[in-house]
């Protein structure tokens, strides 16, 4: 499983910190789109928007297509996938290991109270 | 599975577990420090053993617990005690054996995770809450709840708005 170490992590963060990134990451939630295309609402030029999207890429938010001359952004889902992975086999790991801790928890009750009945 | 356990998640690196135990919180954190009882209840799957643990039960103290699988593959974890409050909390790193199957300890994966877990006496019950953290670092941890839940909402925002 991919770990993301904190440099990783400050990217990302310092990638969220900007409200025209949350922007363009809200439009690419609808799907793939073109760098010309996520430029259209934001009164910036285009050099601008592909400034905010390098931040984006780098920090793994993002992953760019290029076919010819056209650079298609498309929305990186896989590190919130891969937290939710990482919860959720744990998740399993402990219930089962405490359904068995309290199972034996019971089985020491009884002994004891056994043994105080014997004294 | 049925999950027993009330479950939080405070951020989507950690997990938080709740239970209440039918049990006194001395004879509860007795249970689940003491190698010889670690040996009879931990299991996280049907016919899983522990053929080895080593609990050192004191600050910057190891432990090492292996478990082994009935076709013969180890998990062996292992970490260092951080805090040692007996017997109501303790605080520990968690990390697994590349390989697992020997008897002294061996290299890790190196990504360790931490535990927090609360014995809290409630009469002759015991509230117990386990937190799993997904990142010992406190400083990457920190940025990391920060982080992942403000991602987490903002991201779920966007596609209720977009």
């Amino acid at each position: 499983m991919v770990e993301y170490e904190s440099e990783a992590l400050d990217r990302t963060f310092g990638a969220l910190a900007d409200p025209t990134r949350r922007r363009i990451l809200a439009q690419l939630a609808n799907g793939e789109e073109c760098v010309t295309e996520l430029a259209r609402p934001y009164a910036i030029s285009l050099a601008a928007v592909s400034k905010h999207l390098i931040v984006l890429e780098k920090a793994g938010l993002v992953r760019r297509r290029r076919d010819g001359r056209v650079h298609s952004l498309k929305l990186e889902t896989k590190p919130m996938q891969d937290a939710q992975a990482w919860i959720d086999r744990y998740r399993k790991f402990w219930d089962a290991n405490l359904d068995q801790f309290e199972k034996y928890l019971d089985q020491l009750n009884t002994k004891e109270n056994t043994q105080d009945d014997h004294q | 599975m049925t999950i027993n356990s009330e479950v939080r998640k405070p951020d989507d690196a950690t997990l938080v577990l709740t239970r209440m135990l039918n049990a006194p919180q001395e004879r509860a954190f007795k249970a689940w420090t003491s190698p010889e009882h670690i040996k009879h209840w931990m299991q996280p799957e049907p016919g899983m053993v522990v053929p080895f643990a080593v609990m050192d039960l004191r600050v910057g103290g190891k432990f090492r617990i292996q478990m082994q699988k009935p076709d013969g593959e180890f998990f062996t974890a292992v970490g260092e005690f951080r805090e040692v409050t007996i017997p109501e909390r303790l605080v520990y790193t968690w990390d697994w054996e590349k390989d697992g199957s020997g008897t002294e300890f061996g290299e890790v994966e190196g990504k360790p995770t931490l535990i927090t877990v609360e014995f809290l006496k409630r009469g002759e019950r015991t509230e117990f809450v386990l937190t799993h953290t997904r990142f010992a670092k406190p400083e990457s941890r920190d940025s990391h709840i920060v982080g992942w839940s403000r991602i987490a909402e903002n991201l779920a925002t966007f596609v209720e708005h977009a």
